[in-house]
């Protein structure tokens, strides 16, 4: 993710989305409540949509197709990708880490 | 239309036209029914306006242009500087209407900003060189937006002139605020020139962005 989250890697408003969307189809409202229980980052409204608009951009989330004002959003295989390799980073880092301070 | 809907719509105004069309419904929905406090509004604000700078370059590149010359105003403010020098905002001019030029909005780097306004536009928006052009006028305005404040303080009398000429450098210690005219003869300089100095170089502003927006589409 290009920009850098305030509060650590596990806060970035993108990886957040991604891994809500993981778990099915939601849309922004269900997205942001999903957001806070999982992680307890409350995404505004416009860090959302900005969020948003970026991974639409990059082709890692989809609109779905809904008559309603409130349009669901899919993880796409390529957003499904990015997310595992991101996690998986994460994992890496987080086990040296650990690793490290058992020896200090 | 509920008095909550209306403010939300105002509120979306800040985001561009296009964004609004794709995302601007659902933003609105999610701000209707959710708790909106000052936080969400100011996070709404600030991602409207970082998204209306992403998606129109005009907005960058005036914001940037506002920036380069409010510096040089209060440089020359708090720095007078001998006639000639970089901090030479305010002349005298024969040449344009008003009768007074500020280079802040003048330089040649200014028209190679609003050509570069153009092109980028074009390149971003496509539309027509004139569109281009109108981005670039556009820019031009915000770059203006100091000069214009000067001119309103020069004319409430919250800023004093120091009118220097050749080889005289500006004034030391003035009972208020003073903002440094160089002119090698004897002219006076009127606020309402000043004031309305950025609207008059909007129509050059708007011929060097349809250049830039022409040269975007040959290119």
């Amino acid at each position: 993710m290009a920009r850098k989250p305030r509060n650590g890697p596990a806060s970035d408003p993108e990886l957040l989305i991604l891994l809500s969307l993981a778990e099915g189809p939601k849309h922004g409202y269900a997205i942001m409540t999903d957001v806070l229980a999982v992680s307890d980052v409350r995404l505004g409204p416009g860090t959302l949509y900005t969020a948003i608009t970026r991974l639409v951009e990059r082709k890692l989330i989809a609109p779905e197709a809904t008559a309603g004002r409130q349009r669901p959003y899919r993880i796409t295989s390529l957003g499904s990708k990015t997310l595992a390799a991101q996690l998986n980073d994460m994992r890496r880092v987080a086990s040296i880490g650990f690793a490290r301070l058992r020896t200090v | 239309m509920t008095a909550r809907r209306r403010v939300v719509d105002l509120l979306l105004r800040i985001y561009p036209r296009e964004w609004r069309r794709e995302y601007g419904a659902e933003l609105a929905e999610l701000l209707v029914t959710s708790r909106i406090d000052v936080r969400a509004v100011v996070d709404v604000l600030w991602h409207g306006f970082r998204q209306r700078v992403r998606s129109d370059p005009a907005v960058l590149l005036g914001i940037a242009a506002m920036l380069g010359s409010l510096a040089l105003l209060i440089a020359n403010l708090v720095s007078p500087r001998p006639f000639g020098g970089w901090t030479t905002v305010l002349e005298p001019s024969a040449m344009t209407v008003p009768g007074v030029r500020v280079s802040a909005v003048v330089g040649d780097v200014f028209s190679i900003l609003f050509v570069a306004c153009g092109w980028w536009t074009y390149r971003r928006r496509r539309g027509t060189p004139s569109q281009a052009g109108w981005a670039a006028a556009a820019a031009c305005l915000l770059a203006g937006v100091p000069v214009m404040l000067l001119g309103a303080l020069l004319l409430l009398g919250v800023v004093d002139v120091s009118v220097v000429g050749p080889g005289h450098a500006a004034g030391g210690i003035h009972a208020r605020l003073a903002f440094t005219y160089y002119s090698a003869g004897d002219h006076s300089v009127s606020p309402l020139a000043v004031m309305l100095f950025p609207l008059s170089r909007m129509p050059i502003a708007w011929l060097w962005g349809s250049l830039g927006g022409c040269i975007g589409r040959w290119t």
